[in-house]
């Protein structure tokens, strides 16, 4: 098979998929759900065994595949291609975003059992990783984009899925307005992009060639303006706001959307562009810093949270800010390690937490779900637990201590801190989720979740556990196999051995010590119950809140503002009162106008008087 | 001697025209208008003999005969009118103004 | 007689003739579908015979008035021809779509009206020849709106004539002066565009002579400050002519503003630009924003036009290949949208008997395909990827980028406005529980499928595959940026 066929089949086996089974969900009210998990399936397995297939030749034999479909536009300069290209970076990301979309599809044929909306949910499902799919191979930003508002409108379509209650779609609205304020930001970069390089084509080696003619301001405006189009997707500080919310879809969207995939679309973006921002250093710290503060900031809300997949929202947000952390430092690649772990073991937390949501009833509430009973979830829980807190050997020990390395040798100390608080925090909240699940004298027990979610969820924990292998650093006898596929325009940060040895054993020591402190404090005792919910942490510092103060209510006073001040009083009403006063006039004038016609005589009288009047004052002279 | 025939002619329109506009019965105001044309005739034919033109006279002798139709159709109205309102006061005819909008 | 002129007289003959022939209303809708779709069909095939390597086709030149030399000329060329497709398609539709809720004769004969109106002032290349049928479009209007309108039909069918009329009226004295400086420095009268162009004015004189043009055209946008008519007729007005309105007459004026005002008067329209740049700008967050609190949903959806149409506006200002490119399939991606939301109101008018946005809801459970279409329309309208709308607005803020970065920002907010009130309004309309007006909802009966069904589809192909499209403006849109050029460079 030739590899423009491969790659352009892997593109459409999702969209095929969507589309058939869309149309069998319209044409055919009761199509048997054998029919829509088989279409379902077979879209994205094909996909995920063309991912492995291509990746494995971009691994080892440095293929690049690329697929050229049609044109989009051309006019003039503006010729837009859509055109495929897997070359490293896109290959790394279709190698974990099409099999954990697999697995997700998997556990979801087995979470959405005899759903009402079965083959809706699945028609959504694919055109997502279809868009994803999209944003990933795209060649050039444009096309990108289309990706990017794709996965952004299939995540409003799944978040408001329950549509039944209102709530969901209010936030599948708010997911899709907040994005679009990223989005706003990616498209006027893109803009501004495509109108300083010159001509020869907007795919990405042409601009990455072209990068040096623009003008310093025009790159850093246009290297900001990405991250808000990255702050949006990916939710960091200020654009956050939508992804807790998001948490109102179904679960295994939560698993694959706002966890293994769409979230780390920002980092992607910001990882692809890299020639840019290293051109731009100044924009490149501010990401590091707001990736920082996101990462504590919902490190911080996190702990205090109650609801299950909140907790882990915040958890992915606060990962996510150690992911572009790391991007700001310059180390890209170490991003994109920890991107990739973070698929695995954070889509296994949601799918573990969907399991528990499914088995006890839909009830999400920690204080509701202490002490359940509950063996293999709780193992696999437990190991993704440990793998987010970066205990050794699981795979994020591996990718977040390369973060922390990287932030420590690139001598932005105040980064490193924020790293270093925000992961003890994250082995805080994990620890008391997991405690308070598991550990209580109060039992719960429960049916076994079905196979289709287990099995995947298997395979997720294994990969948890052994993911980090593929990026071992050199101080465990690996060389970075990840890194130099990637060969992305990294900054390589080399610290002496001891010193990383020191670094590593301090933060296991002190991410052990604050486990096993939560452990004193939640395991067994009724804290969580007790402990204080109020004041600023628990109501998220009360941002929702205060968006809603300034955005949305001013917005809505404007508009009556606008709409009842200005439209109807300030020009409207004087407009009517203009012909009113045309009508007053014309009453006024109408009362010589009464009828009778002698009036009329005399009228004529007067005018013929006066005329000749005119005429004899004019004439005067000559008679 | 025109001077006098326009002077006289001119007396007859004025008359004509105060009576038009002053009086409110209908056959006072159409024998007002008679006045009228009688004045315009008398001052055409004046005219016509001092110009030594008959083209004038021609026209006079049209506006008789026009006149004399018109009294017959006056009658007619007159008839028409008192029918109506049982009354030749000319102010009560004034469905023609403005009162009567809406 | 040749195809444009039959686009142009096939719907007012058949009109004049339902009007003298007392038919039977189910004849009457025949003579009507017959009428319009042969003018699809003629329409279709003038795009098919379009072609794509040069800007003004298919001229049609006869005498007419000849002492003072006007001219029935007609031509159509890349931006033109956009209109008359979305013309010659969105009638038979409409009809399609909402035959069962009008028996009135006079409904049909006044669209078919309507549309020969639109079609003789998107072709006329002479002034004398659009202001004839600038002015027989609004007329049908009138009737329309009084006959069949809801509310104070009368009161707000007066006003939008007195709005419209005032606003030709200072175009028809802007026609005529040209035409009469034309007598002066030429010798003989003329009213053809081309001739026209070339008399010299004064600054002042050029100055008043395009600002009586612009008020028609900012009338019948409607920019800022002359949309209070707006809202009020659109929610008046009967579900075809509101159609008509902001699908195709609205255009219309930005059309004319391009047509006209740029090859008459270019180099005033240069200098001004940037205030109609801005003035657009404003209008498109101004009418934005105003329609988040609206409640009727004729009227929000007036506001949303109104809003994009401020955009389009700029994007003709811009003066850039881009920006025309961009417009002009805006115009054409706009309205199908606006078409088909229209459409999908009039259609959930006729089941629940209500316009207000709160007293719906939960149309989703028992209505999918009404609520996919919905959606999808509303969508577009935002102008979500894979739609045309995405497609011109990336052209049009790509357009305004090139003009100046601040502007581009403006007009990049283009992604958000919509979706302030869009979003809102589906969840509230389609989702959440059923109640009391809604829970009998019934779903798309196969005409209304019939009607929206190419739309839909219109809109996607649009929105994926631009280019094809994109192709027939294009030399139009060159030839107009090099005479700009020309006129920068002298």
């Amino acid at each position: 098979m030739s590899d423009n066929l491969l790659l352009t089949l892997f593109l459409l086996s999702p969209f095929l998929s969507a589309a058939l089974i869309f149309l069998i969900n319209l044409l055919f009210k009761n199509a048997k759900q054998s029919v829509y998990t088989f279409l379902a399936l077979s879209g994205s397995g094909i996909s995920a065994i063309l991912a492995l297939y291509i990746s494995y030749h971009s691994y080892f034999e440095k293929q690049i595949f690329s697929s050229h479909l049609f044109t989009w536009l051309n006019i003039g300069d503006f010729t837009i291609e859509v055109a495929l290209k897997a070359d490293a970076l896109s290959s790394f990301m279709i190698l974990f975003v099409a099999p954990v979309s697999f697995l997700i599809h998997i556990y979801a044929t087995g979470y959405m059992n005899r759903d009402a909306s079965y083959g809706r949910f699945f028609a959504y499902f694919n055109l997502f990783i279809f868009f994803m799919f999209l944003l990933v191979l795209a060649d050039n930003p444009i096309i990108m984009f289309i990706g990017w508002e794709g996965v952004g409108l299939t995540s409003y379509a799944l978040i408001g899925f329950y549509f039944g209650d209102i709530q969901n779609t209010y936030a599948g609205n708010k997911a899709f307005i907040v994005n679009r304020v990223g989005d706003f930001g990616f498209l006027s970069a893109l803009m501004l992009l495509f109108l300083s390089i010159p001509s020869g084509g907007f795919g990405f080696s042409n601009i990455f060639l072209n990068l040096a003619e623009i003008e310093p301001f025009t790159l850093s405006l246009i290297a900001f303006l990405l991250f808000v189009g990255a702050m949006g997707k990916s939710a960091q500080i200020p654009l956050f706001v939508w992804l807790p919310d998001a948490m109102a879809g179904p679960t295994p969207v939560s698993a694959l959307i706002h966890a293994a995939t769409m979230v780390t679309a920002g980092v992607y973006m910001v990882a692809r562009f890299a020639p840019l921002y290293n051109m731009a250093p100044e924009v490149s710290l501010f990401i590091a810093y707001i990736g920082g503060i996101s990462a504590l900031f919902a490190a911080l809300i996190a702990t205090k949270q109650y609801d299950i997949k909140k907790i882990l929202a915040y958890s992915t947000m606060s990962q996510l800010g150690f992911m572009f952390m790391a991007l700001g430092v310059g180390a890209y690649s170490t991003a994109l390690f920890h991107m990739f772990t973070h698929a695995f073991f954070k889509g296994l937390l949601f799918m573990a937490a969907g399991a528990i949501i499914v088995a006890f009833h839909h009830k999400q509430d920690i204080r509701d779900l202490r002490g359940i009973k509950f063996p293999k979830i709780f193992v696999m829980m437990a190991v993704a637990s440990l793998t987010i807190t970066a205990i050794p050997p699981f795979s994020a020990f591996f990718s977040k201590d390369a973060i922390m390395g990287a932030l420590y040798a690139s001598g932005h100390i105040e980064l490193f801190a924020m790293a270093f608080i925000s992961s003890l925090l994250t082995a805080f909240y994990m620890s008391r989720m997991m405690f308070v699940l598991f550990f209580s004298k109060s039992e719960q027990a429960a049916k076994e979740s079905p196979k289709s979610m287990f099995y995947p969820m298997m395979l997720l924990t294994l990969l948890s556990v052994f993911a980090g292998l593929l990026n071992m650093p050199e101080l465990f006898g690996g060389n970075l196999n990840f890194s130099h596929w990637l060969n992305l325009a990294d900054k390589f940060y080399t610290i002496p051995h001891a010193k990383e040895w020191a670094l590593m054993s301090v933060n296991t020591f002190f991410i052990a010590l604050v486990i096993y402190n939560t452990y004193k404090k939640y395991a067994y005792t009724n804290e969580i119950i007790v402990e204080k919910n109020y004041g600023w942490v628990t109501n998220k510092f009360y941002i929702d809140e205060f968006y809603n103060k300034t955005v949305v209510v001013l917005l809505h006073k404007f508009s009556i503002f606008f709409d009842k001040k200005i439209s109807n009083f300030l020009i409207d009403e004087k407009i009517n009162l203009t012909a009113l006063a045309y009508l007053k006039l014309g009453k006024i004038v109408s009362i010589a106008e009464n009828g009778n016609v002698r009036f009329y005589a005399l009228y004529m009288l007067i005018g013929v008087v006066s005329g000749f009047v005119y005429l004899y004052l004019l004439l005067g002279s000559v008679l | 001697m025109l001077k006098s025939y326009m002077i006289l002619s001119i007396l007859l329109f004025s008359i004509g025209v105060v009576g038009l506009i002053s009086r409110r019965n209908i056959i006072v105001i159409y024998m007002s208008i008679e006045l009228l044309l009688n004045a315009v005739n008398l001052s055409l034919i004046a005219i016509s003999a001092d110009l030594a033109d008959s083209s004038a006279q021609v026209i006079s002798l049209v506006i008789i005969a026009i006149a004399a139709s018109e009294a017959a159709l006056f009658m007619s109205l007159f008839v028409v009118l008192f029918r109506n309102r049982a009354s030749l006061d000319a102010n009560l005819f004034d469905m023609l103004g403005n009162k009567n909008e809406r | 007689m040749s195809v444009l002129s039959a686009i142009i007289f096939i719907p007012i003959f058949a009109a004049i003739f339902l009007f003298f022939v007392n038919l039977h209303i189910t004849l009457v809708k025949i003579v009507y579908m017959l009428a319009t779709l042969t003018v699809a069909y003629l329409a279709v095939r003038l795009y098919i015979d379009f072609d794509a390597s040069s800007s003004m086709q298919f001229i049609e030149q006869h005498a007419w008035i000849t002492q003072y030399g006007i001219k029935y000329h007609v031509g159509v060329d890349g931006v033109s021809l956009g209109i008359v497709m979305m013309n010659a398609l969105l009638m038979p539709l409409v009809a399609i779509a909402l035959y069962k809720q009008r028996d009135k004769r006079g409904y049909w004969i006044n669209l078919l009206f309507v549309q020969g109106g639109i079609m003789g002032a998107v072709l006329a290349l002479d002034l004398m020849l659009f202001y004839l049928f600038w002015e027989l479009m609004l007329l049908p209007i009138f009737f329309m709106i009084g006959l069949f309108g809801y509310g104070k039909s009368n009161f707000i069918s007066m006003k939008f004539n007195m709005y419209t009329i005032f606003g030709s009226l200072m175009m028809l004295i802007s026609i005529l002066y040209m035409a009469v400086e034309h007598k002066e420095q030429f010798g003989f009268y003329s009213f053809a565009l081309d001739e026209l162009k070339n008399i010299t004015l004064t600054t002042s004189e050029s100055l008043l002579v395009f600002s009586g043009f612009m008020i028609a055209f900012g009338i019948k946008i409607p920019i800022f400050p002359f949309h209070t008519w707006l809202s009020d007729t659109y929610r008046s007005a009967p579900m075809g002519i509101v159609i008509v309105m902001s699908a195709l007459m609205a255009k219309l004026g930005t059309y004319a503003i391009w047509r006209f005002l740029f090859t008459l008067l270019n180099e005033t329209s240069q200098e001004l630009a940037p205030y109609f740049i801005w003035l657009g700008l404003f209008g498109l967050i101004y009418f934005g924003i105003s329609a988040i609190s609206q409640t009727h949903l004729k009227r929000m959806f007036a506001l949303s036009s109104a809003s994009h149409l401020s955009l389009i506006v700029v994007g003709f200002y811009i003066y850039s290949n881009y920006g025309l490119i961009g417009s002009s399939y805006f115009i054409v991606a706009h309205a199908l949208s606006s078409a088909a939301m229209f459409l999908m109101v009039a259609m959930m008018y006729e089941r629940v008997q209500t316009y207000t946005i709160e007293s719906l809801g939960g149309i989703a459970k028992v209505a999918p395909l009404f609520a996919l279409f919905f959606a999808f329309f509303a969508l577009s309208i935002v102008g979500v990827p894979l739609t045309a709308g995405f497609v011109a607005e990336v052209l049009i803020i790509l357009g305004a980028f090139e003009y100046n970065t601040a502007i581009g920002f403006f007009a990049a907010t283009s992604l958000l406005i919509p979706m302030l009130f869009m979003f809102k309004t589906i969840s509230k309309v389609l989702y959440g529980e059923t109640n009391e007006k809604t829970k009998n909802f019934q779903d798309l009966r196969a005409h209304e499928l019939l009607a929206v069904i190419p739309l839909a589809l219109l809109i996607l192909a649009m929105g994926i595959f631009p280019n094809y499209f994109i192709k027939k403006i294009e030399p139009t849109a060159k030839a107009f940026v090099d005479k700009k050029e020309a006129v920068y460079y002298e």
